[in-house]
């Protein structure tokens, strides 16, 4: 009986034994990273200023926008404070060669609408910044008239009529000239009828990044011009004189005319074309491009330069249509986008900073961009810049140089080393940050990839810091004196400010519920439902 | 594979049955159960069989040493797969479980009662040891349903999956059991039941992930801690012998 008895003993212990384990997947945390959308571009719009615009409404209107989603994955395109990010269905891989193209536009109430053309590649297209200028507004390098002309019942002008106004490039005046008779026709050929025709003609130098923001896009560069040829193609303009002309009759826009008028603009006597390296002289030749607010840019006619350097350069040119014109010259683009590859030292210690890449071209900038750069991110794209002699300036975020030097050819990609673009003798801060969701014990690392903006407590404008990847930024930019700071962090359709915040060397933190956690103290019943609805996304 | 599995424990009992009417054959045959049979124990007459259980399929020898003790030497493997169905953290999971298992043995055994009649005649208490050559299993985890982020239809191989690898050492590993090792069917064929436990080397896990499931290789350390007590492999197995005598 004892043997038997040791017996069922050992058997119901070797039962028990297996019994007793745990499951295998007991506490297994699935975890689905959010980082869905791996190739996006950022915009950011603000006024002239450089402030915040409100009531900003963004929509894909043209191009190849079927794949382009909100960074959540939605058709829905709200700015999330200033920005705007879109991302690429992550079924498409787009690279330099097979860029996605596509044109947003931006309006807002009492500002003029301005529709940009947009590119994303496999490399970081970075932020671009959008203006939006006001109607009612002459930033610097723009000079502007308004006149009324006195209409017959046909609608046609009474006499022969010239506006002048000074030109904002160049020796001398800008005129438009009208002939007597005009009548002025809407968009579909109509004409318009009214007692006066209001007239509104702005003269722009494409050399004044302030000025150049009126231009359509906001930018001398394109993605679609219509060439003498006929070809379309995308590029950069080396503009002489642009102008800008707006008609109301009786609030209906004039498109069309029943018979040409006539521009005059002067042109700078110290232009010097980018393309063959020629100063402008007598009897040079510009191209003529116009504008109907449609985004395209349309080769008109060749315009011979006449006058002189003592007297003034001009070229005139009779127009049939509004609203944009411009004399220059036109370099096409490489197909592909092109790309700019950076190293440095600094990169290996996992250092994340901003920088600023102009391309330059002609001595003019024709490109501004700024990129958050680090070891994994340290591509960048470039459109529509011309196939050659444009180079490329790197600028910190003080706005030094850090590097420059020539763009290589279309299809190659620029290699260029960086130095520290941070404070090189300051103390580098580690910013970690962990996040534990309400229901668990311990923290996740699959977090957001979000930006992240900063200033000196106290004063306006906030300063890009860098993108922020699964909860880390190393920099140098801070300082770990006691020097307090405002932080504002925008991922997807959220912001998160945190004001009067000091860093040290390390600043390690986590958000969550438990004892140890931050959850924030002015907000914290809003911080804990965005926790638990973005834990609720993993 | 569990078709495979079938198909070769199905091959090891034909061999055994063509070898046994071999023998048969040779020596004619046999159309009484011997007394000795009954007479006593003979928990191990030598015998050669096949099994089927836990620990896969296999071969053995079994060879008396005595009137109570014996000796058995055998040779098993598993293939299992099979697929299993789970949620975790709110996500619905199918995973492909690929578990391989192959040792050679090497039991002793003690036969109490061999002097009785009846149910614990051939009840006998095994010690003994294993050398797992192979031993491990791989879960080839992934979302069961398609994976929507936001209205974006994300592709498979974009969602991607977790590869979870659990490995014991190849080592000797102790055993400890019970069983009936000589049921006797007829005059050469026995039956013999085994219960017991290998007692294993503490598991380590390994984790690969891919695409947006990446992160989840920090569940390592967790299952880890889940099955640092899977130590003890059941061994329930079944066999069939042909004696030789």
């Amino acid at each position: 009986m004892k043997k038997k008895l040791a017996i069922y003993t050992l058997a119901v212990a070797l039962l028990g034994s297996i019994a007793s384990c745990h499951s295998p997947l007991e506490d297994f945390n699935l975890q689905i990273s959010t980082e869905v959308i791996e190739h996006y571009v950022t915009l950011r719009v603000v006024d002239a200023e450089g402030n915040n615009v409100s009531g900003v409404s963004a929509t894909l209107v043209s191009g190849d926008t079927e794949d382009i989603y909100n960074m959540s994955g939605y058709k829905d395109f709200k700015l999330t404070d200033n920005l705007l990010t879109l991302g690429v269905d992550p079924k498409r891989t787009p690279t330099a060669n097979d860029p996605i193209r596509f044109r947003v536009q931006f309006a807002a109430s009492g500002y003029n609408t301005q529709v940009v053309p947009v590119a994303i590649t496999d490399a970081s297209a970075g932020i671009q910044t959008v203006v939006l200028t006001k109607p009612t507004e002459v930033p610097d390098g723009a000079e502007e008239v308004e006149e009324n002309v006195d209409l017959n019942t046909d609608g046609s002008t009474t006499a022969a009529t010239t506006i002048e106004l000074p030109s904002a490039t160049g020796e001398g005046n800008m005129n438009l000239t009208i002939p007597a008779g005009t009548q002025f026709k809407d968009a579909s050929g109509a004409v318009v009828t009214g007692t006066s025709v209001q007239i509104v003609v702005t003269s722009v130098d494409a050399d004044n990044e302030d000025a150049i923001v009126l231009l359509p896009g906001g930018d001398l560069r394109s993605d679609e011009v219509v060439m003498a040829d006929g070809n379309t193609a995308a590029g950069t303009f080396s503009a002489a004189a642009v102008a800008d002309i707006k008609m109301l009759v009786n609030g209906v826009s004039v498109k069309q005319f029943s018979q040409p008028l006539v521009v005059s603009m002067p042109i700078p006597a110290n232009y010097v074309s980018p393309v063959t390296g020629q100063a402008v002289a007598t009897g040079s030749t510009f191209q003529i491009y116009s504008n109907s607010g449609d985004g395209v840019w349309r080769f008109e006619q060749n315009s011979t330069v006449t006058g002189s350097a003592a007297s003034g350069f001009r070229v005139s040119f009779p127009i049939s249509h509004l609203t944009f014109y411009m004399a220059g010259e036109f370099a096409t683009a490489c197909s592909s986008a092109r790309i700019v590859n950076f190293s440095g030292d600094w990169m290996s210690t996992g250092s994340t900073y901003p920088i600023v890449v102009q391309a330059v071209w002609g001595g003019k900038v024709i490109a501004t961009g700024q990129y958050s750069i680090d070891e994994n991110n340290k591509s960048i794209s470039i459109m529509n810049v011309p196939t050659s002699g444009v180079s490329i300036v790197v600028r910190n975020s003080a706005g030094n140089i850090l590097e420059q030097g020539a763009l290589a050819a279309c299809g190659q990609t620029t290699t260029m080393q960086l130095p520290n673009p941070g404070d090189a003798s300051g103390t580098t801060s580690t910013l970690q940050l962990y996040v534990r969701c309400p229901d668990k014990t311990t923290t996740i690392t699959l977090l957001p990839t979000f930006q992240l903006f900063y200033r000196v407590s106290g004063t306006a404008e906030f300063k890009y810091l860098g993108t922020v990847d699964n909860g880390f930024l190393r920099t140098s930019l801070l300082k770990t004196d006691g020097t307090e700071y405002d932080f504002k962090a925008i991922w997807s359709d959220r912001v998160k400010v945190v004001n009067k915040h000091t860093v040290s060397e390390d600043n390690t933190a986590t958000v969550g519920i438990q004892p140890g956690d931050i959850i924030g103290e002015k907000a914290g019943a809003t911080n804990l439902a965005i926790l638990t609805e973005e834990c609720s996304k993993l | 594979m569990k078709r495979r599995f079938t198909q070769v424990f199905a091959m090891l009992i034909s061999v055994l049955t063509l070898g046994a009417l071999s023998v048969a054959q040779a020596k004619g045959q046999r159309d009484s159960i011997p007394e000795s049979a009954y007479s006593h124990g003979y928990p191990y007459p030598f015998a050669l069989g096949v099994h089927v259980g836990t620990t896969g399929v296999g071969l053995h020898v079994y060879q008396p040493l005595g009137t109570q003790f014996g000796l058995r030497v055998g040779a098993s493997y598993m293939p299992f797969n099979t697929s299993i169905e789970g949620t975790y953290s709110g996500h619905a999971t199918r995973s492909q479980v690929n578990a391989k298992s192959g040792n050679v043995s090497l039991a002793f055994g003690w036969t109490p009662f061999s002097a009785r009649t009846g149910f614990f005649r051939s009840f006998n208490i095994q010690l003994g040891g294993a050398y797992f050559y192979k031993i491990e299993g791989e879960l080839t985890t992934h979302l069961r349903d398609p994976y929507k982020y936001g209205e974006i239809n994300v592709a498979p191989d974009r969602v991607g999956n977790i590869t979870t690898q659990v490995e014991w050492k190849k080592t000797v590993n102790p055993y400890l059991g019970i069983g009936w090792s000589n049921i006797i069917i007829d005059s050469r064929f026995s039956m013999s039941i085994d219960l017991g436990c290998y007692y294993l080397s503490k598991p380590s896990v390994s984790m690969e992930a891919t695409g947006l499931l990446e992160e989840n290789v920090n569940n390592a350390a967790t299952i880890e801690r889940n099955i640092k007590d899977y130590r003890y492999l059941p061994r329930l197995e079944f066999g069939f012998s042909y004696r030789f005598w």
